[in-house]
């Protein structure tokens, strides 16, 4: 797998977790587990990839502090609209959360992938492997 | 041009052989391993042998100390020496994060496993606010109970949405770790801040070390203000790191210093201030070196040195800068509208950044301001408006905003007068600390304004007003770490060099003084602050079945209270009563209550009385002491008083005619 599309995976997998968890309605002891990390990380960690920054503890720290605040002000949202639902807020932020997934792997994993592959049928390239 | 051939000196070894090293120690390797983790380990294995002989039922007025058995003791002075031989020892990142962890898990997940309820009878509030918004899916900001809560809703949203995500059915089942994972993430937040302010690793462990035992103020709990403060450093994080150059490397001859220090102090300050102001940034100034070149001030102010080092900490392009802004810009809309008092924490130290030349936070102050403003004339404009008068009227009365947050010790008991001077105490040895720290940080050559003004801009938050009595705590929360990262100078100096035996000595030495005030002031209450399941279920006997509007009368509101349906009742705590009431309830509980509870305005009547509330009841001299254990004997006695739930830690009564007629 191309490493710069591990996170993006990560976090897709992660929201389907959470979906699933969510659907059949299973509690504790599986579900806090996968709820905190979704909550935690999954909304913030792809835009704040998008920044580069080349810096683990940052990108995390960042990452929570994000997903967090988004959170936070999806639920001001719909308590403003006097439609909180736990289930209407997972929409919404699992739609946030896949945009940030896609701009992530559009920034990193497509480019890359692409990038590669060009690299590889370059006939200078070709001779420097064989080297 | 040749190329010199690369010797290799270490071959990597096989794959076999490397799973071998990786999973297997020779007795070398092992030797060296204990001696190094020698102490880590014993603190842990104390502690884990203090859990089990600790039981909170024995708890007297010291709270946590006086049933804390020596091996607690042990493994905090263990941990102590540990971490700083390893601070002096200059080790990894990661061992001095273990010892930041377990630090973390000693002071604040203890109580949640001895205790497994939520600390702090507040937190229960919050957890009664998230509660609402489960069951309602809206928030009513002009509520009559809790209303700010609701003002200021977004962070219990968000702990809704966890709580419903993770199958819990309350806020409750988890927020009792809130301590332990706020403190871990503050603790991130402080390396990120510390690590942008300076490069010597010795500075960063101390300062975060000091940090963790000194804040005893208790804000870190389930709650908006704990949330908000880590966005904060988060938002203080970036902007040191990523927005605020790095200051310049000034190197001086002797006979530089000398001016400096004796000839032309003003001048240089003065120079200093002009050159922060043109290169965007503070400008630093490290001692003369015999390795290094010197250079004038004003060369090296403008060297390519200074320059590489201001652009290493840029982001690569507009793109990634525009980025940064809009996750600032979520950050402090989430913090304009979870809390009321970090707004204007922000507005002060983005302010004082913004002084000191921070180039790129210019706007901001002005943006966190306008937004504030719009979410207390929109979403927060009921609460503003019931308690602007109340705001305006002690705006700018600083000595009473001051002395509101200070207890009244004249009626407490001696061991509360102990704690409470204790909590003071630290606070004096934080400043001493953080004042000695200057003094050596400037002497030895450095000058950098960002942890100076970010220590001092929370204190203009005590004009603002009282806070319910908390302003003084909050303003020590926000100033403390750059307190302590200025404390940590005093022992260590700016730029990296090595640490005397004599240091890492007198490192432990100031570490377990202030471990033994922390001590006191955070765990000397825990017979007020941690609650028995006992007291849980007496409230939950309450709320289970209670119809709209019901009279719920309290000892003290100090008790785990109002965490679900916490709309459908009029809370009347005997504690708040004025002092009349309160005679004539414990000069005949019986009659007074009885009257109480019998009006027919209330569809249904309860009265709880707790462990916790006569603890706190005793220790603070509210009532006389053993006023509530009286009226609990009382009503115990009479016939016409039913206790609907009784054990040794909690009581709920109602009138025994009530149920006859019902």
């Amino acid at each position: 797998m191309n490493r710069d599309l591990m996170w993006p995976g990560i976090v897709a997998v992660s929201t389907a977790a959470i979906v699933v968890v969510t659907v059949l309605q299973i509690g504790p002891p599986l579900a806090p587990p996968v709820a905190f990390w979704f909550v935690f990380v999954c909304p913030g960690l792809p835009y704040v990839r998008l920044l580069d920054l080349r810096d683990p503890l940052n990108e995390f720290l960042l990452a929570i502090a994000l997903s967090l605040s988004i959170e936070s002000i999806v639920s001001l949202v719909l308590l403003w609209r006097s439609a909180w639902t736990s289930g209407r807020m997972l929409q919404v932020v699992i739609a946030i959360t896949l945009l940030g997934v896609l701009l992530d792997a559009d920034r990193t994993g497509w480019r890359s992938v692409t990038t590669s592959r060009v690299e590889a049928l370059r006939p200078d390239s070709i001779g420097r492997s064989n080297d | 041009m040749t190329s010199t051939p690369v010797t290799l000196v270490r071959p990597f070894p096989h794959p076999v052989e490397l799973r071998r090293r990786i999973w297997y120690l020779d007795a070398a390797e092992t030797r060296v391993f204990a001696s190094r983790h020698a102490l880590l380990v014993s603190a842990v294995l104390l502690w884990l042998v203090t859990l089990p002989r600790i039981d909170l039922d024995d708890m007297s007025g010291l709270g946590l100390l006086s049933v804390m058995p020596w091996t607690g003791y042990a493994s905090l002075i263990v941990l102590t020496v540990s971490f700083f031989i390893g601070v002096h020892q200059g080790r990894a990142v990661f061992e001095m994060a273990v010892h930041l962890a377990i630090l973390i898990l000693i002071l604040h997940a203890t109580p949640a496993l001895l205790s497994g309820t939520v600390r702090y009878s507040w937190a229960w509030k919050h957890i009664g606010i998230v509660d609402f918004i489960q069951r309602n899916g809206i928030v009513d900001p002009d509520i009559g109970v809790l209303d700010v809560y609701h003002n200021w809703p977004s962070a219990f949203g968000m702990a809704a949405f966890l709580t419903e995500l993770a199958g819990f059915g309350s806020a409750a089942s988890f927020a009792a770790w809130a301590p332990a994972v706020f403190n871990g993430l503050f603790v991130a937040a402080l390396v990120s801040i510390f690590w942008s302010l300076t490069s010597n690793r010795r500075i960063v462990w101390t300062a975060t070390w000091f940090f963790l035992i000194t804040n005893w103020v208790g804000q870190d709990y389930f709650s908006p203000q704990a949330f908000t403060f880590f966005l904060y450093l988060v938002t203080i994080g970036i902007l040191l790191r990523w927005f605020s150059k790095r200051p310049p490397v000034v190197v001086l001859s002797w006979a530089e210093r000398f001016r400096l220090r004796v000839l032309r102090g003003a001048q240089v300050l003065r120079l200093i201030l002009r050159e922060g102001r043109v290169v965007g940034t503070e400008t630093a100034i490290i001692s003369h070196s015999d390795q290094e070149a010197s250079t004038s001030l004003e060369d090296a102010a403008k060297s390519d040195d200074a320059r590489g080092r201001l652009l290493a900490t840029t982001l690569r392009g507009q793109r990634q800068t525009r980025l940064m802004f809009g996750i600032i810009l979520v950050i402090l809309a989430a913090i304009i509208t979870s809390h009321p008092l970090t707004p204007m924490m922000m507005i002060v130290g983005l302010s004082g950044l913004v002084m000191v030349g921070v180039g790129a936070a210019r706007m901001l102050p002005i943006v966190v301001a306008a937004l504030t403003a719009v979410w207390m004339l929109t979403g927060a404009s009921s609460f503003v408006t019931r308690q602007f008068e109340a705001v305006t009227e002690v705006t700018g009365l600083v000595t009473s905003n001051i002395s509101a947050t200070f207890l009244d010790l004249s009626s407490a008991a001696v061991s509360q007068v102990v704690i409470a001077w204790m909590g003071r105490s630290l606070v004096a040895a934080v400043v001493v600390l953080a004042a000695f720290g200057i003094i050596r940080w400037i002497r030895g050559g450095v000058f950098d304004l960002r942890p100076l003004v970010l220590l001092i801009a929370p204190l203009l938050m005590v004009v603002g007003g009282s806070y319910d009595g908390e302003a003084v705590f909050r303003v020590y929360l926000f100033a403390l770490p750059f307190a302590t990262f200025l404390g940590a100078h005093a022992f260590y100096p700016e730029r990296a060099g090595g640490s005397s035996t004599r240091t890492a000595a007198a490192a432990i030495g100031v570490g377990l003084v202030l471990m033994t005030g922390f001590l006191f002031a955070y765990f000397g209450k825990e017979d007020q602050y941690t609650f028995s399941l006992d007291e849980v279920r007496a409230a939950e006997s309450i709320y289970a079945g209670a119809p709209d509007g019901t009279l719920l009368i309290e000892g003290s509101p100090n008790y785990p209270s109002k965490f679900v349906f916490y709309e459908r009742f009029v809370y009347v705590p005997i504690s708040r009563e004025p002092q009349t009431n309160r005679a004539r309830i414990l000069a005949d509980p019986v009659g007074v209550l009885e009257e109480w509870m019998a009006n027919r305005d209330y569809p249904e009547s309860y009265l709880i009385i707790t462990e916790s509330q006569k603890a706190e009841s005793d220790a603070l001299g509210i009532m006389p002491a053993g006023s509530l254990d009286a009226i609990e004997a009382a009503l115990l006695a009479s016939p016409r008083f039913e206790a609907v739930f009784h054990t040794d830690n909690a009581s709920v009564f109602r009138l025994a005619d009530t149920k006859e007629g019902s």
